[in-house]
């Protein structure tokens, strides 16, 4: 006589997770179809901060009924990792607007012809020094390079400065020059002196124990607590700190020349966007007036670059505009960014 | 430095599981219990939380690398031993205690060494063999807490590579060395649990141990990588609650995480045990059926990085394109990675379940009491394990970082992004936010119970 085969005691169990993933299936292609990328959606690849940026492109949203679907980068690698997301989809584009926190990776995407030329509205009411002539790019809203300074330990003065980085640098630090601003900061150094003068300099730094983190953010923090005394930074980080009423205080950062750093957000619109008049759209939302306002009423403090009332601008931003009219040019970094960051890499990646 | 850190980690961790081995055994049920609350609390953790907490003080350790090294190893030390200690649980000697006794009245005078080689030959060395292979792949492809507290590892700047603009090809010829290592730990565990043994003894009672440094050890674990990273959190969620209120940014998120998370424990669930079933009709017994099982096995092991940067490479494909923005390759990677614990779970089930009850339940007629019973007796412990699965695809974040969808950014990817803000009341309150969504859902979810024991 056979045996009566054994019922399976995962029978019932397994019909109701076929059920629950049937509904997890639906929820998903749901929320996918409500907010994820689909066919109407504009992409928009965001390198600056996604606590500042989001209200921003959902002030858009709202405004213009245009749904927008943002992938932001890591703090950690700021603004690279996108650029090089981008380059690595030229073959199948998905971003149409490229809102970066700098200039380099723009200046790498426009040299690389993946950026397509606009000139509307918002590129008309931006400064000459602070837009590609060809209209690929422009920028708003810019930071300045700073250096922070621990007050319980340092005067915010040049000269205390000056004296503090003479000698050790164990109680300097800065973020990885590979990212974001600093990477500008060390392209731009790169230009004024040549690449053995850079790279002499940079020897005799870590040499002198000078410490590098991960982003401006934790220079910012290891300055607060006094395990640091001065670092580089930006205003953004800068102002978080002063917010939180931590001993800080700030002093530009000056090149040999006497120029401050000003380094603008940049927006792009790239070939082969699906969506080019909403990309439009966006754009000359983000170079508006109203745009470079809320930016500089945020917490970021961040320096408009086209004309606005400057008597609704906040008392910290005024003292910042006045900083950044000595910036330097930044428009021709072009041969600097690819040698710079082709020695940065091989430095930083291996 | 990884290497040597993972070495280290797993060796130490194997011994302190057999130290902490007797608690879990303890005849007494409160004591047995509390051991085992202690033991697994900072396995199910979340790391993205102990990173997060200790992020600051790593940072002030920055005069301190080798330090901030040492406290990231004890952290990964306290976290792992967990896994060493269910390992040891379920793999006993299989030689019983009085064989044991019988060997060394016969073998009187011979040395440690010789007693040692003796158990290891009979099969004792199995389950401290491998857990260090296990605890070793666990803390040799850990990549959250070394990115939050600013250690070298393999896996970190493999990440940054990537991001950074490292070709995929190159990322992946990156990788060859650190799999070798990965694949090697794998075969070893595949192998050592996989060989067939008798029926296990009685475990042999170890004279020697004392309890004291069992219990220290798991006291210290759960205050350093669950109550001091909780007591941070939930400090700054106090005060950051009302910003919390006024903006609460992170709801999209949240709300991707979990359907993420739903869809890969679901799919895990599904596989593991709709295998089994495969596996009573005899249809796993086949070689295709074998190679399949293992290749899904080993894949999950490689752990979230390696998988997702394979499963990235594979959905630049031509054929596979189509997927690339949708939400198929994070949920397929993450039901990958789940897997090979979906498995062990199962496992564990059928070798713990009540089967003689259960067969006395199924011969009851239909009725409200056959599905209390059916729930308490099959599907309660069916469920929590699925719950598991559930909790911990949330809070994956290397899979997620790599392969979520424009548009559908889960929560941990944003929580990791402003967490290298610094610590900010508004981020705790977020992250306790993000902690208690998924805690809520299995509440609701826990009273569907009827639904889930069907008569």
């Amino acid at each position: 006589m056979t045996p009566a085969p054994t019922p399976n005691p995962d029978r019932g169990f397994i019909r109701r997770l076929v059920v629950l993933a049937a509904c997890v299936a639906l929820l998903l292609g749901g929320y996918w179809i409500v907010w994820g990328s689909h066919r109407e959606s504009l992409v928009v690849y965001c390198a600056h901060d996604s606590i500042y940026a989001d209200a921003i492109l959902r002030d858009f949203e709202r405004q213009t009924g245009i749904p927008v679907a943002v992938r932001y980068d890591t703090e950690a690698t700021k603004s690279l990792g996108l650029v090089e997301l981008i380059l690595q989809e030229k073959a199948h584009p998905r971003c149409d607007v490229f809102w970066n926190n700098e200039l380099l990776g723009t200046l790498q995407l426009a040299g690389e012809g993946l950026l397509q030329p606009y000139r509307g509205s918002g590129y008309e009411r931006i400064p000459a020094a602070f837009k590609d002539a060809d209209g690929r790019w422009a920028g708003f809203a810019a930071r300045l390079r700073l250096w922070i300074v621990n007050t319980n330990r340092l005067a915010p003065t040049e000269a205390a400065i000056r004296q503090a980085t003479s000698g050790d640098l164990d109680r300097m630090v800065i973020a990885k020059p590979l990212y974001g601003t600093t990477r500008t900061q060390y392209t731009l150094q790169w230009k004024l002196w040549g690449r053995d003068k850079l790279l002499a300099w940079e020897r005799d730094r870590r040499a002198r124990h000078l410490r590098e983190v991960d982003g401006n953010s934790m220079v910012k923090d290891l300055v607060c607590s006094g395990v640091c005394d001065l670092g580089w930074t930006d205003t953004d980080d800068f102002f978080e700190a002063h917010d939180d009423g931590k001993p800080v205080a700030m002093v530009p950062v000056r090149l040999e020349s006497g120029a401050t750093i000003c380094i603008p957000n940049t927006v792009a619109i790239l070939s082969g966007s699906q969506h080019p008049a909403a990309a439009q759209k966006l754009v000359d939302f983000l170079l508006s007036e109203p745009c470079e306002m809320a930016l500089a009423a945020a917490k970021s403090r961040q320096i408009p670059l086209g004309p606005v009332d400057n008597a609704l601008l906040p008392e910290d931003v005024k003292q910042l505009k006045k900083w950044a009219a000595d910036g330097i040019s930044l428009a021709d970094l072009g041969s600097a960014n690819t040698e710079c960051l082709t020695w940065l890499k091989s430095e930083y990646l291996q | 430095m990884t290497l040597v850190r993972s070495l280290v980690v797993a060796s130490l961790a194997v011994a302190v599981a057999r130290v902490i081995a007797p608690l879990l055994t303890d005849r007494r049920r409160f004591f047995r219990r509390m051991a085992w609350i202690l033991l697994l609390a900072p396995y199910l953790t979340p790391v993205l939380l102990t990173g997060y907490a200790y992020g600051s003080f790593s940072l002030s350790l920055i005069h301190h690398p080798f330090g901030n090294a040492l406290f990231y190893s004890a952290l990964l030390w306290w976290k792992f031993t967990p896994i060493a200690a269910v390992i040891l649980h379920f793999t006993p000697t299989p030689i019983s205690a009085e064989a044991i006794h019988c060997r060394r009245l016969t073998a009187a005078g011979t040395s440690w060494w010789d007693d040692g080689l003796f158990l290891f030959r009979a099969g004792c060395g199995r389950g401290p063999v491998a857990a260090f292979a296990v605890v070793f792949l666990c803390a040799f492809a850990e990549f959250e807490m070394a990115s939050l507290m600013v250690v070298k590892s393999w896996t970190v700047a493999l990440f940054d590579a990537h991001a950074g603009g490292l070709a995929l090809s190159e990322s992946l010829r990156r990788m060859a060395g650190p799999l070798l290592g990965e694949a090697a730990a794998i075969a070893t565990a595949v192998v050592v649990l996989g060989t067939r043994q008798d029926a296990p003894g009685n475990r042999i009672p170890d004279k020697r141990s004392r309890p004291w440094p069992a219990w220290a050890h798991l006291m210290i674990a759960f205050l350093f990588v669950v109550l001091i990273p909780a007591a941070k959190v939930l400090w700054g969620t106090f005060r950051g609650f009302r910003l919390l209120l006024e903006n609460f940014v992170l709801s999209r998120e949240i709300l991707a995480s979990l359907l993420f998370a739903a869809g890969a424990s679901v799919l895990a669930g599904l596989a593991v045990f709709g295998l089994a079933g495969g596996a009573r009709r005899n249809q796993l017994g086949s070689m295709p059926g074998k190679i399949i099982l293992v290749a899904a096995v080993f894949a999950g092991l490689l752990g979230p990085l390696v998988l997702s940067l394979a499963v990235l490479a594979a959905i630049q494909l031509p054929g596979l394109i189509v997927l690339r923005d949708t939400p198929a390759p994070l949920v397929f990677t993450l039901g990958l990675v789940l897997f090979p614990m979906a498995l062990v779970l199962r496992r564990v089930l059928a070798l713990t379940g009540r089967r003689s009850a259960w067969h006395l339940t199924r011969l009851m007629q239909k009725s409200r009491a056959l599905r209390d019973l059916t729930w308490k007796l099959n599907t309660r412990r069916k469920f929590w394990a699925l719950a598991f699965l559930f909790i911990w695809a949330y809070w994956d974040l290397t899979a997620s970082a790599i392969l979520a969808p424009i548009g559908m950014t889960p929560v941990t990817v944003r929580l990791y992004n402003l967490m290298h803000y610094g610590r900010i009341e508004a981020l705790s309150a977020m992250t306790c936010a993000a902690f208690a969504a998924p805690i809520s859902i299995l509440f609701l979810a826990a009273g569907t119970r009827r639904w889930w024991a069907p008569p």
